[in-house]
Formats: C-alpha cells, sequence, structure tokens
C-alpha cells in the first residue's frame, strides 16, 4: 500500500495490451518451410517453385501397395478397401483402375502426330539413314505372328506409331492387368492404389480419419492372408505429431510439475510462480506479436528456440523474488539492478548480433528473442515492486542448504591440484573439438524411424519411382527454349545410362518434343517415304498407286504437337509437372530413376556447368549446406558478441572479470567435447542450446559478482539453473534428434556452469580482502 | 498384344482325352514336356489389302526359358523370347530388342506366355473363357478373351488339335485372321 503502481507500469501494461491485442487480431500464422530459412537472394524464384512443385507432388499423396500370394484375394481386396477409402471426405481422389478403352484412347490421342513425334529408335536410325532397316522392320511386323499394336499400311506403313507405343517407357514399374495397376517388380502379386489428399497431410483429424480407416481394412484383410504397404508424407506428419504428442506429454508434463515442486519447496507460496509466469508469459506474447508485424509470419523453428528465452527470461524473475525475501520492497531493485542491466545487455548483445546475419531464420530468431527477453524484463523490473509490495520479508531456509552445499566445494584459488586438474580438462576438451567433425546432415531433421523409413524405401523401390529432391532444372524464357535445351542435354544423360552411372531419366521431351525437333522428325520421315515406300509395297504386292495416296496422308497428317494441345490431353497428365511456370519465366524438370550416388552426382553437376541455364538442384545438399552456413554464422556472430560483453565487463568487474567468463566458458568447452564424444559429431542444434548455457552462466556470473556471492543470490541462479534443465534437459530423452541435440546440450552444460561456479569464487573471507587490496586497483 | 501365338504353343502340349471340356480338365491332362520342337506354316489374311501373306518356318521352346519362332520364308526373321525379353533379329542384326522391365506389354506378355507353358492353367483362366468340342480324336476349342486388354485385340481364338494342337486361328479385332498350322512335332 505503500508504493502504488508506477506511471511508468501502467504504460507498459497498455503497450503489452495494443500490441498482443493487434497481433491476435491480425492472426498468427505460421511456417514451416525449410526453404524460407535460405537467404532471399540464393534462391531464384524458378528454383523455389520448382522445389515447392516437387514436394507438393510427394506431401498430398499416399501410395498403397497391396499384395498377398493368391493374386485373386488380391484383386478382390482392391476394390473393396477402393470403396472404404472413397467414404472419406479427406481423399479426393483414388486411383486404383484403368479401362482398357480409356488406354486406348489415352495411346489414340498421339496418333496424328505420329510423323511428327518419333519413339527414340526409329529417329536414330532415320539419322543414320538406315532406312533400309525400318523398311525391314516393317515386313517383319507384317509377318510376325505377334503383330503388337494397329498396322495400317496407308496411314503408317512403317508403323511408326506402334513404334512410338511400345517404346514409351513407363516411369513407375506398373502395368494394367485386367484394370488393375500391378506392380511388375515384386515377388508375389501386388497392386497399387494411390491417394490424392485433399489437404497437406498436418492434420491431426486427416491423419487419424485415413490411417484409422486404413489399419481397420487393414485388420479384416490380414485374416486373408492381403497385406498393405504404405509410402507418402502422410506417415511421417502424423508420426512426427504422435512422436511429439507424447514427448510433451511426458517431458512437459513432467519438467512443469517438476518446476512447480521445486518453487513450492523453495518459496512454500503459490504467487512466485504466478509471477513468475505472468513475466514468461508477457515476453512469449510480445516477442511473437513483433516478430509478426516485422516478418508478417513466424517460422516454427523460431518459436521452438526462442522458447529458450525462458529459461534465461526466468533469471530476472528469480533474482527480484529471492531477493525480496531479504531486502525491503523499497530496495530490492536499488541492489540488483546493475546487475539486472548487466544480465540483460550480455543477453541482448549475444542475439543482436545474430540479426546481422543475412539468413532470415537467424534474423527471425534474434528478434524474438531479444523482443521477449527485454519485455520480461521490463515486466520484473516495472511490475514487481508493485506486486509484491506486502511482501514481509523472510529469509528462504533452502537458500541456506544450498550455500552450505556450496562452501563444500573447493576453490579454485586454494586448489593447486583442482586448478592442474581444469587445465588438463580444457587441453583435452580442445583437443577433442579440434579433431572433431561436424555433422550438417538432413538427418538430423528426420525424425522418422528406422522402420518406417525402411518401408518407405522398399515401396520407392518397387515402383521404381523418382528422388523428388535431386533433379535438373532448365531455365529459359519460353517452353520451346526449355526443351531445346532439353533435347542438348538428354545424349549426355544417354551416355550416363550407358556408363552405367545413371538407372534412368524422365524429361518433358521424351513426351513433347520441341517444334524445331518435330519440324527434323517430318522431314526425316518424308525422306523415308521417297526412299522405302515404293520398294516396301513391291515386297508385299500391294499395289503401287497406294503409294500416292500414303505420301498425301504424310502430307495431310504433319501436324506438330503444341504444348497447349498436348497439355489439353490425357496422356500428358504424368508429366505436366515436369514444366514449372513461375510469373513470366518458364522451367522443365529432368527427374532421375533411383538413387544418385557420389559420382553421378559430380557427373551432373559438371554437366550444368557446363550447358547454359541448366541447373542442378540437390535439396539435400542444399538444406545441409544452409545447416552448414547456419552453424559457422552462429558461431562467428556469437563469439563476437561475447567479446564485446567481455570488454563491458572487463570495465566493470577489472581483473575480477575471470570469475564471470571462465564458468560458462568452461563449461561450454568441455560440453562440446563431451558431445563429440557422445554424439557422432556437433551440429547446428548444439550450438544454438550453447546460447542458452551461456546466457544463464553468465547472468549467473554477474548476479553473483554484484551481490558479493550472497546466499540468496545463489538460490535464485540455482534455481534458475535447474528451472531450464527441468524444461531443456529433460529432451534430452526426447526421440525427435533436433530436441535431443538441443536438451542433451542444456543438461551437460548448465549441469556444469551450477558446479563450476562455486569454485571460481573468491577465496575465504580473510584472504578475501588481501586479494582485493592487491588484485583491484 | 497377341498372345495367341503363347497361347497355341503352351497348347502344343497339351494332351486332352475325351470328356468334358475346361481348364480343370486341361489342367488334370496336360503336361508339359520339357522341350518341343517342329514347323509352321502361317497364313495371314489382312483385310486392308484383302490379301494373304503366307510364310512358314520352324520353332522350339524350352520350358520356362524361351521360345524361338523362326521365319524362313519369304523372309528370314528370328523371334526370340524369354521371360524378360521379346526380340527380333535378322542374322546378325538385332531388330528390335523389348526387355520387360521397361515395357509392360512384354511383361504381360511373357507372363501369360511361360505360365501356360508350365501349365499353369489357372493363369489362363485369368485371361480366357473356353468352350469346345470333342468328337472322335479330335477336339476343338474356342477362347473368347475375358480380359480386358486382350479383349482390345483379340476377338476369339480357335484351337484344334489331337494329342497336340495342330491348328490355330487367330481373330483380330479389325478383321484380320492369322492361321499357324504345326507339322513335324518332336517332343
Amino acid at each position: 500500500m505503500s508504493q502504488k503502481f508506477n506511471p511508468i507500469g501502467i504504460a507498459w501494461l497498455l503497450v503489452v495490451i495494443l500490441v498482443s491485442g493487434v497481433a491476435i487480431s491480425s492472426g498468427g500464422k505460421f511456417d514451416s518451410s525449410l526453404m524460407t530459412l535460405l537467404p532471399k537472394s540464393e534462391q531464384q524464384p524458378i528454383v523455389q517453385a520448382a522445389t515447392e512443385q516437387m514436394a507438393d507432388r510427394f506431401s498430398k499423396r499416399l501410395l498403397l501397395l497391396v499384395s498377398a500370394e493368391d493374386e485373386n484375394k488380391v484383386r478382390k481386396a482392391i476394390p473393396l478397401l477402393a470403396n472404404q477409402m472413397g467414404k472419406l471426405p479427406e481423399i479426393t481422389e483414388i486411383d486404383w483402375q484403368v479401362s482398357e478403352d480409356e488406354i486406348e484412347s489415352i495411346q489414340n490421342e498421339l496418333y496424328p502426330y505420329r510423323f511428327s513425334v518419333l519413339d527414340h529408335n526409329s529417329r536414330a536410325l532415320l539419322l543414320d539413314n538406315d532406312f533400309q532397316q525400318i523398311q525391314n522392320r516393317a515386313l517383319i511386323r507384317l509377318y510376325s505372328p505377334l503383330s503388337i499394336g494397329k498396322t495400317s499400311l496407308v496411314d503408317d506403313p512403317f508403323s511408326l506409331f506402334s513404334e512410338l507405343n511400345q517404346n514409351r517407357k513407363n516411369e513407375l514399374k506398373i502395368t494394367v492387368s485386367n484394370s488393375l495397376l500391378k506392380i511388375t517388380s515384386a515377388s508375389k502379386p501386388t497392386y497399387l492404389m494411390m491417394l490424392t489428399l485433399s489437404e497437406q497431410p498436418f492434420s491431426p483429424t486427416l491423419q487419424r480419419n485415413i490411417l484409422g480407416a486404413i489399419t481397420a481394412q487393414e485388420a479384416v484383410l490380414k485374416k486373408s492372408g492381403v497385406t498393405i504397404q504404405m509410402s507418402g508424407m502422410l506417415l511421417h506428419a502424423e508420426l512426427g505429431a504422435r512422436q511429439a504428442n507424447k514427448e510433451i506429454l511426458t517431458i512437459g508434463v513432467g519438467s512443469m510439475i517438476g518446476i512447480i515442486v521445486l518453487m513450492l519447496m523453495v518459496f512454500r507460496k503459490f504467487k512466485p510462480i504466478g509471477l513468475m509466469l505472468i513475466s514468461i508469459l508477457v515476453g512469449c506474447v510480445m516477442a511473437a506479436s513483433v516478430t509478426l508485424f516485422i516478418f508478417g509470419k513466424i517460422h516454427l523453428i523460431t518459436v521452438a528456440f526462442g522458447a529458450g528465452l525462458v529459461g534465461v527470461s526466468i533469471d530476472y524473475s528469480l533474482h527480484f523474488l529471492c531477493e525480496r525475501q531479504v531486502s525491503a520492497s523499497k530496495r530490492v531493485l536499488q541492489k540488483i539492478l546493475p546487475g539486472l542491466l548487466l544480465g540483460l545487455f550480455s543477453s541482448v548483445a549475444a542475439y543482436t548480433a545474430q540479426a546481422l546475419s543475412p539468413f532470415p531464420g537467424l534474423q527471425q530468431m534474434a528478434v524474438f528473442s531479444v523482443v521477449g527477453l527485454s519485455a520480461s524484463w521490463l515486466t520484473v523490473v516495472l511490475w514487481y515492486p508493485f506486486f509484491t509490495r506486502n511482501n514481509s520479508i523472510q529469509p528462504l531456509s533452502a537458500a541456506k542448504k544450498l550455500n552450505n552445499f556450496r562452501n563444500v566445494f573447493p576453490r579454485i584459488g586454494e586448489n593447486k591440484i583442482l586448478l592442474v586438474f581444469i587445465f588438463i580438462m580444457v587441453a583435452w576438451s580442445l583437443n577433442t573439438i579440434k579433431n572433431s567433425e561436424s555433422l550438417d546432415d538432413i538427418r538430423l531433421l528426420q525424425t522418422s524411424p528406422v522402420s518406417l523409413l525402411a518401408q518407405e524405401k522398399e515401396v520407392q523401390q518397387l515402383l521404381g519411382s523418382s528422388s523428388s529432391s535431386q533433379f535438373l532444372l532448365l531455365s529459359g524464357d519460353t517452353l520451346e527454349e526449355c526443351l531445346q535445351k532439353e533435347e542438348d542435354i538428354t545424349p549426355l544423360l544417354d551416355r550416363l545410362i550407358n556408363n552405367g552411372l545413371l538407372k534412368g531419366y524422365q524429361s518433358l521431351t521424351q513426351h513433347l518434343p520441341s517444334i524445331k525437333r518435330q519440324d527434323e522428325n517430318i522431314t526425316l520421315v518424308r525422306q523415308l517415304y521417297e526412299q522405302q515406300l515404293t520398294p516396301f509395297y513391291d515386297k508385299i504386292h500391294f499395289a503401287n498407286d497406294k503409294a500416292l495416296k500414303a505420301l498425301t496422308t504424310l502430307e495431310r497428317n504433319s501436324h506438330r504437337l503444341q504444348p497447349e494441345v498436348w497439355l489439353q490431353q490425357q496422356n500428358s497428365e504424368p508429366w505436366k509437372d515436369l514444366r514449372v511456370v513461375s510469373d513470366h519465366l518458364t522451367a522443365t524438370i529432368i527427374r532421375f530413376t533411383g538413387d544418385i550416388n557420389e559420382d553421378t552426382k559430380a557427373a551432373l553437376i559438371a554437366l550444368s556447368d557446363n550447358s547454359d541455364g541448366v541447373e542442378f538442384i540437390d535439396q539435400v545438399q542444399n538444406i545441409s549446406k544452409l545447416m552448414t552456413n547456419f552453424r559457422s554464422e552462429i558461431t562467428g556472430l556469437i563469439l563476437g558478441a561475447y567479446f564485446l560483453v567481455f570488454l563491458v565487463l572487463l570495465a566493470r568487474y577489472k581483473a575480477q572479470v575471470w570469475r564471470i567468463i571462465l564458468p560458462p566458458l568452461l563449461a561450454s568447452i568441455f560440453t562440446l567435447a563431451l558431445l563429440v564424444h557422445f554424439e557422432q559429431g556437433l551440429n547446428l542444434f548444439h550450438l544454438m542450446a550453447l546460447i542458452l548455457v551461456l546466457g544463464i552462466g553468465l547472468d549467473m556470473g554477474i548476479f553473483l559478482s554484484e551481490s558479493s556471492d550472497d546466499s540468496h543470490t545463489w538460490l535464485a541462479v540455482s534455481l534458475s539453473s535447474f528451472t531450464s534443465l527441468l524444461a531443456f534437459g529433460l529432451l534430452a530423452f526426447s526421440d525427435t534428434p533436433v530436441l535431443h541435440h538441443f536438451g542433451l546440450t542444456v543438461l551437460i552444460g548448465l549441469t556444469l556452469v551450477w558446479l563450476l561456479a562455486p569454485i571460481m569464487r573468491e577465496n575465504i573471507v580473510e584472504k578475501d580482502i588481501d586479494e582485493r587490496g592487491t588484485t583491484t586497483i | 498384344m497377341n498372345k495367341v501365338l503363347l497361347l497355341c504353343t503352351l497348347l502344343l502340349t497339351s494332351t486332352l482325352s475325351y470328356g468334358e471340356l475346361s481348364y480343370d480338365e486341361l489342367s488334370k491332362l496336360s503336361t508339359a514336356p520339357e522341350y518341343l520342337e517342329g514347323k509352321f506354316s502361317q497364313d495371314k489374311y489382312l483385310i486392308e489389302l484383302d490379301a494373304h501373306l503366307e510364310s512358314s518356318g520352324q520353332f522350339n521352346y524350352r520350358r520356362g526359358k524361351s521360345i524361338q519362332w523362326e521365319t524362313l520364308e519369304p523372309i528370314q526373321n528370328i523371334l526370340l523370347m524369354t521371360p524378360q525379353s521379346i526380340t527380333n533379329s535378322q542374322g546378325e542384326n538385332e531388330i528390335v530388342s523389348l526387355q520387360a522391365d521397361s515395357n509392360p506389354a512384354v511383361t504381360i506378355l511373357s507372363d501369360i506366355f511361360f505360365s501356360v507353358l508350365t501349365a499353369e492353367w489357372k493363369q489362363l483362366a485369368a485371361y480366357f473363357t473356353l468352350s469346345g468340342t470333342v468328337k472322335d480324336d479330335h477336339w476343338q476349342v474356342e477362347l473368347v478373351p475375358s480380359d480386358k486388354a486382350v479383349m482390345q485385340v483379340v476377338e476369339r481364338v480357335q484351337l484344334t488339335g489331337d494329342t497336340l494342337l495342330r491348328e490355330l486361328i487367330f481373330f483380330e479385332k479389325n478383321g484380320d485372321h492369322t492361321t499357324i498350322i504345326f507339322s513335324e512335332l518332336i517332343q
């Protein structure tokens, strides 16, 4: 009652309400695309459009392979399954049967273009002037008991159309067997069913409904020996969600209960917990709102790591609340404000440095963290005095106990063995880190278990489908230009196939040749007719006046297959997405079959380097490279920022500065060395977690120094470490790699900081005075 | 997509006796020899030309491994079918080669063919319905495709034989028909 809510505090309240209100009304938008973390300048719009198109193709599809030993049982199961799937509103399309009439009509769409669109073999023979061979081929076809495809001696005497159909390669190892889609490479009868989802597979309801229905059917079908294998993003998304839910329940709830119990044990009241929550909440809300204003949407990674600031911001609350137990309301801030200011400064400096990086992802995290920390800090400084005005002074028994515990620790100033031991540890650690390897592998972002990935791989292999993350992108002003480029490139790819470096590829020109090439083809066919038509007709005793008729047909049917026409045709359906259109830019994609090894990759990169407008896109590589860049950026910026912080601390603490700097610094070095030991290598997420360790560690040193190692300050910083350990350290037990790396780092790092801090304290009081006199001037 | 040849070659090996003609019956009676060879003469009627294209030659097959169909007159050509591929060659020259894994049509063809050769009548039942008459030592069977893909090409197939298949007539949808007569069969 003696203290009123100060006007600046009221102003801060209004700011919080206003900012969060505006943010909530504008609606939060979340972003989870890794590509948005890439600096804009490095990503051409057409490349982005292409990668998104390829990813989208994969993410909305769910492939089911239904198989059994008994052919008839599978065949019976398929329509039943399709019928059940058709009942789900979340599935917009089910592909499982093709009528043979449909196949024929699709094939015949290209009949009018039989002279301009030629198969690879026929064209090669024509280019070689090996017209005789084509005539032989036609004769053999005529006399063969196996005459595949239709033959009309006038309309297409050399069966160019049949050759085209026969040689048209199927991307997938699928054949139509009695209207069903049969997998040709499977060891037992296996059929394909392809589901197209109504939306991206991230909605929990959609995941539950679809997978629930499939599982139910699976159980029924199992009785007759029919099994289902699946492949699709949906499975990964569902598993990721399930895993996250489970972990939130176990780890999340576990740490929450731990923190509440800990606080109750120390403060024996609920009020401090409420106050801490308020400052954390204000911090998070303000951070999210301001990030939304600046960036338009928040990346999920920002939220995940931004939440790490909770661990730092709780420092301020705890420091205030612990001090309040031993000081009068008015005096608390006077005592702790310098420490709080320095603490905020060190953290803000570190995060601001990140904002200077060219990575949008890092900038976002920096803004989120700086705003969040500052907001929490302001809340503590401006609101806490009012909320705690009536609290009584009552030293905490926990502080005494913890202080006794601390006194057991040896001090570095009086224990030479300890000093030597630390030196050895530092030497070992630095050596380990020096010899370590960095790991910027995309697998870090992979959250799915091995079994699911194995099933996925098996399905992909049976289908012979291609990778969606590695492809060639050919860009140009017009589609015709891209197609011509493709035609220049594909002989080189054929050479790779012959050398065994490549299994196969799918390109648009296999189905839609450039107009230039179609012109060439027609000229070649004309030459063929001029030389071979009469001899051919003579051999089969076909009246020679028909030759004129055949020539007329050729002239009448020498249209080019225009891209617009082709796109309207049904046969273009499976290949349409090899074309990318973004604004006024055009590009085409060449996809590859099977896995691409390092040699092939090198060959493809060399190939694209030598050709203008051709680029080898490797998403796996891009993301790994992105993570490498991120990691080195972060390392550099953090080192710079902490050097700055060191200078400021040096100005204040002079020669005693090492007592503040050393615990987090040594802890970081030891942690890194231990991580190298326990994990395969250091990665981005270890370093992100170290920022948190450094932040809390520096705060600890600053607060302790400011309060001259007061026992309640020791309690405050210890509690802060414990809460962070509970909140983040427990993530070490997560099955999600990213969270595990983050958690383990916090677990080891914070424990070490907390253990090292007492060791670095000044010697016992008598010596204390002495030392101060000699070291500080 | 002519499964006809495949089909008939297989039927060459089947020994039929009197009684009700069904796939079940056939599978009980037929034994597929490991090896069979013989001569053939073929008459292909093309409705467009209103003419008969005659040819003749020899053939052999090894069960489950290969079928070689060699036309000697009027052109020379060897058609070699394996479960993996169909290859047409003329002397040393390979004219057309279709690989099963890149060409689904080939897969179906060899699929049917070889399953029939090994007397898997059940497989055949998936593609055709059968009706027939038996008279004295001779039988005549008519196969009508039940498979829609086969139906696109074949209207019906007529088979005549005694202990072995002797004649096959293959009626195409467009009105063409091919007659193949076998002789000098050696098991």
